[in-house]
């Protein structure tokens, strides 16, 4: 397997998720895998569960399919609402808000977390997401920027629901306000089955915690050269959320606890970029 | 208004035009009255208009503002509007229609001077006459409609019964069939709750006439009902045609209620809420049972028809003959309902004497024309004269206590309050045995409405109070009055003038709703006048965690006379309380309220005290953890908590109480508002131009001697604390002014050490060791040398050059200070070559760099000249606090801290503030600046990297603590500092020492300790969890949420540490209480937001001290 990546920062990662289990305690009856695969950068189409080999710690699993048209998705859009995006970047962040909301299909839902150094839930998860658009308009930005804090509450309410969780956070600048530590929320998300994306402008302060985040949950993140493209950016993001394979399998032949390493990959075509998350956390 | 002896008849009459405006500015000569059609002398005519002094447009949904006095002192009167809900006249299903039209008026059309009730037919909720929207909007909330079903209705279903009935009765036996329809046995298609139909009507009309005649005594206000109700629907006629037999009953009513609202020019404006109808009704309202027997009875569909046109019509004629308007059939209420206000605000008053004057009682038609073609009147259709036995009507008796005078009585049957002697009041429930409620009842005359004689040399006046407690159903279950006879020295007599006279009462009364009325005299100017205080005495048993009302007392208001006064209320205070709302700058203001927590088990209590602007800033907090062995028996847990007024400037303010039980809910909390206002005119004007200087108002100085006489002229004239003119001046000078200033500064000192210091040279303060020859004339020396003779003249010339110095180091304190200006070179003029910049940023980044205009230097400079040591001096001690703790607290920072350490290096405050700084520089949005930021060639920022920073900052911390062991802030820092570089265990014992001595602190009531509680429990938890010691973690946390129950961080921290454990679902809701926790505008809610700033809280205490040091 070789790596092509277009998405110049894409790395490998694995999902997890105790599907129709209330909680992550208990036994892990079906796992989830929600694998991004490319060729030269495109999305490869047309795959069915033959196509795919996945190892749970090791261990060969049979895979069944979910196809990722019939799931509902949940766009959560966390959105950087602090004074270092006054201006011009806030006016391009909130048309590249509303060009997501334009581009879900019904059933899908939207909600809308903004964060400055305060973190406010302005439209929960909603099929309308009209509202969620008319939120978006009403943002005016103020004070620093908790973009971890902002990040968990979103990671921990896409959790929360059923249906394919996507959270996208916007942010331009680094963290100046949050109470918790990033490497602890990054712990959550990785317990978590979000996705998480991040859109985020070029800066000489890089961005390691969205970084880390998106590697954590197969998501990537997108920069921009200049703040005009974000439209153009979350458009793509989406595409290649609904483009990508839910695999499904009952683990065979491994602990009921602990970490487990996944490795999927696709048979057959060697020039494929498989993206998955690294694995997932089973038991107590 | 009527008057009972001369007959003398007032018409309001509302005129409008085409397009239903109102029409200005008509003559007596435009109208004609008519009585009984002939036509009468007007000979009272007036244009009025009532000012609306509309309600401050609130923001949607925002609650106004809670008021804990009643005043009778309201400026321009506003009007009298009764709202009447007839539940016996609206259907079930309409209730929440009622409520909603009833809260609009309420909300939108009311203005501030105006006066409301609520009186609801069947008792349901009712509301004296209030200002109080709230109080309003609670009685409006209590209406459910309870209309008997359709008369119509209900007789086809008798009718229907009765059929059944007879057809299943045995027949005669011959087999024949049944006819379809069998006669009616005589009364039975009558409509059965024919009785119940009649009392309602009557009821409603009694309530209608009761209110109208309360309205009576009420002069120089328009008044009006507004009647919610779908109309009396009673059929006069029966189906026979024939008049009913209870029809008589009604009919009077209706008449008596017209009679008494004409009366008293009270109008009536009727509001249907049932909107435009078809004139069958609505299938929902009136569905047509399936058989159609009842048109053999004479019910059938046109009778639904005929019962809406009847109640319509009753709406209609109770309007039209009062002078009010109906609004039946339309939705469009708000158009109703701005037509009333207009009608209300702007009519004409008409008089006359009728020709026909006779006393008989009977009713006289009424017509009023405006001779102009398109203009159309509204007014009363006529009136009933009064009996033979005159039919003076008497204010119902007030039992009030003993011996009160018959004025007093008077205006104690009223039930709102009249103006006259100015008064306020205040009414505080507190919890005492047996559920009983001990209230503390505060009066304050104001001085203005009291006169006095002279007796000798004495100031006398007679004064006499009378208040009575009146209950919801109008009976009185207390009272008291009360005697001053103060003969007064000429100051305390001036006192008096100045702030009024007290009088502190307690009552004893049982839960409920009341009303105090409350009135007052005084013998010389004869002024009097009374005021209603709505007062509610919670049920304190009712629920596991109540709160008493807030008494308040100021420092200022502790000073006035209280002839009368209550011990135990004193006690609570310290001071007796006051029911005045308005504090000047600087007053300290104390609160006391009781919190009763019968929870399980025993717990802690925080309390919260926050003063918001109201712009919704906060101003002050303090929150307080008590142990439950604080709690008392009675009295619960007793708070009072000081609130100084000396940093917030003239505005109105929410003081907000709030009690968490640590618990979890519930939670209990009180609010009222206040108002500073300005000391004098002066400072009032000095008020509204501090915060901006205008450019270039003042002329710059001519020459550089010109500049330095300005100056000194300036350092004399400024006060201390002020942006007076002087300080305007100074700020606008450019940095190259204070460069070459500080230089003639320095001359001028050497000149006051030694009169013969040779002039020729000039020493840059700043380069001591390269004089430069002066530039000044032999006509400058001169003046420089009188000058300094003349700056000599207060004391000794030692004295004289440290006064200079430190006065001149004040004043350009205060141009920046107290301009609220940053640290930036002016507009007006910038240096040739900078030397030293600012740096602007936000949000961790750089948004702009400017030239600084040195004042911070300039004023340091002077201070390193003061004599004979400065490291010993006090001013210059204080001087060092202040600065860094106001450039901390608003991140305008001085950079002063390093240097403050080494001049001073024994002293904790400036060594915490110099770790505080570091700890800041060490901070995210610190580092993140230093990443980023772009600057001219060899310009520093000077920020450390992350850890460097951290153990400065630690060095610090130490050093503070080695000088003061209970620094405590000093601790807590340092824990988290510990913390941050990776010592955990040594932080954890920092921290927990530190969560010790704040646990004792907060109990005692430290403003200070609640505040570095919540940090030393959110750096413990932290710590905790560091260490993998969870359950200590958890606690930590819980206990900072307790203490700040708004602040979202310790929620997500509890949130993130569920997750840990795998309790998702914990960790969601612990992340939707963060989210759903009410969002107040700015930092305010969440101490960890300032955690970089809020060492610099006591900056304005801090500068006051500086100021002091300076001596007058």
């Amino acid at each position: 397997m070789t790596r092509v990546g277009v998405l110049a920062v894409l790395v490998s990662a694995a999902a997890a998720r105790a599907a129709q289990t209330p909680t992550f305690s208990t036994t892990v009856q079906a796992v989830r895998v929600d694998v991004l695969v490319t060729e030269e950068g495109r999305p490869v189409a047309g795959l069915t569960p033959a196509d795919f080999e996945v190892r749970d710690n090791g261990v060969p699993q049979a895979v069944s399919f979910v196809s990722s048209e019939k799931l509902s998705l949940n766009v959560i859009l966390a959105l950087d609402a602090s004074e270092s995006v006054h201006g011009e970047p806030l006016e391009h962040l909130k048309s590249a808000g509303r060009a997501i909301l334009e581009r879900l299909q019904p059933g899908d839902r939207a909600a809308l977390i903004t964060f400055s150094h305060e973190v406010a839930l302005r439209q929960p998860l909603t099929p309308e997401v009209d509202r969620v658009g008319r939120e978006i308009g009403r943002i005016e930005p103020t004070g620093e920027t908790a973009v971890i804090d902002g990040t968990y509450a979103a990671v921990v309410l896409g959790d929360a629901d059923v249906g394919r969780d996507l959270v996208i956070v916007f942010s331009d600048g680094v963290d100046t306000a949050s109470w918790l530590p990033g490497e602890r929320v990054l712990d959550a998300a990785r317990r978590s089955d979000v996705v998480a994306y991040a859109v985020s402008v070029r800066n000489p302060d890089r961005p390691e915690f969205l970084r880390e985040l998106t590697r954590l949950t197969g998501g990537s993140v997108l920069e921009v050269d200049s703040t005009r493209d974000l439209g153009a950016a979350f458009v793509r993001l989406l595409q290649e959320f609904r483009q990508r394979y839910l695999l499904n399998y009952s683990p065979q032949g491994v602990s009921s606890e602990g970490w487990h390493e996944l490795k999927v990959a696709v048979k057959g075509r060697r020039r494929a970029t498989v993206t998955a998350r690294a694995g997932y956390a089973a038991g107590p | 208004v009527f008057r009972t002896e001369v007959q003398h008849v007032e018409v309001d009459a509302f005129v409008t035009d085409a397009g239903g405006k109102a029409v200005a500015g008509l003559t007596r000569d435009d109208f004609q009255v008519f009585e009984e059609g002939v036509r009468q002398d007007i000979t009272v005519f007036a244009e009025v208009s009532v000012p609306l002094d509309r309600v401050d447009a609130a923001p949607d949904g925002a609650a106004p503002l809670p008021r804990d006095v009643a005043t009778n002192d309201e400026g321009v009167r506003g009007r009298l509007f009764a709202l009447v809900l007839d539940e016996l006249h609206t259907d079930a299903r309409r209730s929440g229609d009622v409520r909603r039209l009833a809260a609009q008026f309420i909300q939108r059309h009311l203005a501030r001077n105006d006066l409301a009730a609520i009186v609801s037919v069947g008792g349901s909720g009712t509301q004296g006459f209030t200002g109080d929207e709230r109080r309003l909007l609670e009685a409006v909330e209590r209406f459910t409609g309870r209309k008997l079903p359709s008369a119509t209705l209900e007789r086809l279903r008798t009718i229907e019964r009765q059929q059944d009935m007879l057809r299943s009765e045995p027949g005669p036996g011959d087999g024949r069939p049944r006819p379809e329809v069998i006669a009616p046995r005589p009364g039975l298609e009558r409509d059965p709750h024919d009785l119940e139909r009649v009392h309602a009507a009557r009821a409603s009309m009694e309530v209608l006439e009761r209110v109208a005649r309360g309205f009576g005594d009420v002069e120089g206000r328009r008044k009006a009902i507004l009647l919610f109700s779908e109309g009396i629907d009673y059929d006069t006629l029966d189906v026979m045609g024939a008049t009913q037999r209870n029809a008589s009953a009604v009919v009077a009513g209706v008449r008596d209620a017209i009679a008494v609202a004409t009366r008293h020019g009270v109008a009536v404006y009727t509001v249907d809420p049932r909107g435009p109808l078809s004139p069958v009704g609505s299938a929902e309202d009136m569905p047509m049972p399936a058989a159609t027997v009842g048109a053999d009875f004479g019910v059938d569909s046109r009778s639904f028809g005929r019962e809406l046109r009847i109640s319509q019509d009753s709406l209609r004629t109770l309007a039209e003959q009062t002078g009010g308007i109906a609004f039946v059939d339309t939705n469009d209420f708000t158009a109703a309902y701005e037509r009333i206000v207009r009608a209300s605000s702007r009519y004409y008053l008409l008089g006359y004497y009728p020709a026909d004057s006779r006393r008989d009682g009977a009713y006289r038609r009424l017509e009023v024309r405006v001779a102009r073609r398109g203009l159309a009147v509204v007014a009363r259709e006529g009136y009933v004269r009064p009996g033979p036995d005159g039919e003076k009507e008497e204010p119902p008796p007030v039992a009030a206590a003993a011996e009160t005078s018959p004025e007093l009585r008077a205006l104690l049957a009223s039930p709102w309050s009249q103006p006259g002697l100015p008064m306020a009041v205040n009414a505080a429930a507190f919890e005492e045995r047996d559920g009983e409620a001990a209230v503390a009842l505060t009066i304050e005359l104001a001085g203005k409405g009291l006169s006095f004689r002279q007796e000798e040399d004495r100031a006398a006046s007679d004064i006499e109070v009378s208040f009575v407690v009146v209950d919801a159903r109008g009976r009185v279950r207390a009272g008291d009055r009360l005697l001053a006879r103060p003969r007064l020295s000429a100051p305390t007599r001036e006192l008096v003038g100045r702030s009024g006279l007290r009088f502190v009462q307690r009552v004893h009364l049982p839960p409920g709703r009341y009303q105090v009325r409350v009135a007052a005299r005084e013998s010389v100017g004869g002024q009097r006048g009374s005021v209603s205080y709505e007062l509610e005495v919670p049920d304190y048993r009712a629920g596991p965690l109540g709160m008493s009302g807030v008494l308040l007392a100021s420092r200022d208001a502790s000073r006035s006379l209280t002839p009368v006064v209550d011990e135990a209320v004193q006690d609570l205070l310290a001071a007796p309380p006051t029911a005045g709302r308005s504090f000047v700058v600087g007053d300290a203001v104390t609160a006391y309220t009781e919190v009763y927590d019968a929870l399980a088990p025993a717990h802690d209590l925080a309390i919260t005290t926050r003063v918001a602007s109201a712009d919704g800033r906060e101003v002050f907090r303090e929150a307080r953890l008590r142990p439950w062995s604080d709690r008392a028996e009675p009295g619960g847990f007793r708070h009072r908590v000081e609130i100084p007024l000396a940093g917030l400037g003239p505005g109105r303010y929410l003081l907000q109480i709030t009690a968490t039980p640590t618990l979890g809910e519930p939670t209990s909390s009180r609010e009222l508002t206040f108002d500073v206002v300005p000391a004098s005119p002066r400072d009032a004007a000095e008020a509204r131009h501090a915060p901006s200087f205008p450019a270039g108002s003042l002329p710059r100085p001519r020459s550089r001697i010109d500049r330095l006489e300005a100056w000194l002229a300036a350092v004399e004239r400024h006060e201390p604390g002020r942006a007076d003119a002087a300080a305007q001046m100074v700020r606008s000078w450019t940095p190259d002014d204070l460069q070459d200033l500080a230089a003639d500064v320095a001359l001028i000192a050497a000149l006051l050490r030694d009169p013969q210091y040779p002039v020729m040279w000039l020493v840059d303060p700043s380069r001591p060791g390269r004089p430069r020859r002066a530039p000044y004339t032999a006509d400058d020396e001169r003046r420089l040398r009188a000058l300094a003779s003349d700056a000599v003249k207060p004391c000794s010339p030692e004295c004289a050059r440290n006064r200079l110095l430190k006065r001149g180091a004040v004043l350009h304190t205060d141009a920046l200070v107290r301009g609220a200006a940053e640290e930036a070179a002016s507009p007006a003029g910038k240096a040739a070559n900078p030397a030293r910049f600012v740096i602007r940023f936000s949000d961790g980044q750089q948004s702009g760099m400017e030239e600084a205009a040195g004042h911070w230097e300039f004023a340091r400079t002077l201070l390193d000249n003061v004599a004979p040591n400065p490291t010993r001096d006090d001013t210059v001690r204080l001087w060092y606090v202040a600065v860094t703790a106001y450039g901390q607290l608003h991140e305008r920072h001085t950079r002063l801290e390093d240097r403050a350490v080494d001049l001073f290096p024994e002293d904790a405050d400036l060594l915490l503030l110099a770790g505080t700084f570091h700890e800041v520089l060490a901070s995210p949005r610190m580092q993140s600046l230093a990443r980023s930021v772009h600057l001219p060639a060899g310009v520093s920022h000077g920020i450390g990297d992350e850890r460097a920073e951290l153990r400065e900052a630690e060095k610090m911390y130490r050093r503070a603590l080695a000088v003061r062991t209970g620094l405590t802030e000093a601790r807590v820092r340092l824990g988290r500092v510990l913390q941050r570089l990776g010592r955990t265990e040594p932080a954890v014992r920092e921290l927990r020492q530190a969560a010790s001595d704040l646990s004792s602190r907060a109990a005692k009531a430290d403003a200070d300790g609640g505040l570095l509680l919540y940090y030393a429990e959110m750096f413990l938890g932290a710590a905790h969890e560091a260490l993998g010691r969870y359950d200590s973690a958890k606690a930590s946390y819980g206990r900072a949420a307790a203490l700040y129950p708004e602040a979202p961080s310790p929620r997500l921290a509890l949130s993130q540490l569920a997750l840990r454990g795998h309790d998702r679902a914990q960790a969601l809701s612990a992340v939707q209480a963060a989210l759903r926790l009410p969002a107040h505008p700015g930092d305010s809610a969440d101490p960890w937001w300032r955690y970089h700033v809020v060492q610099g809280r006591k900056a304005p205490s801090r500068l006051d001290e500086l100021y002091r040091s300076l001596g007058p």
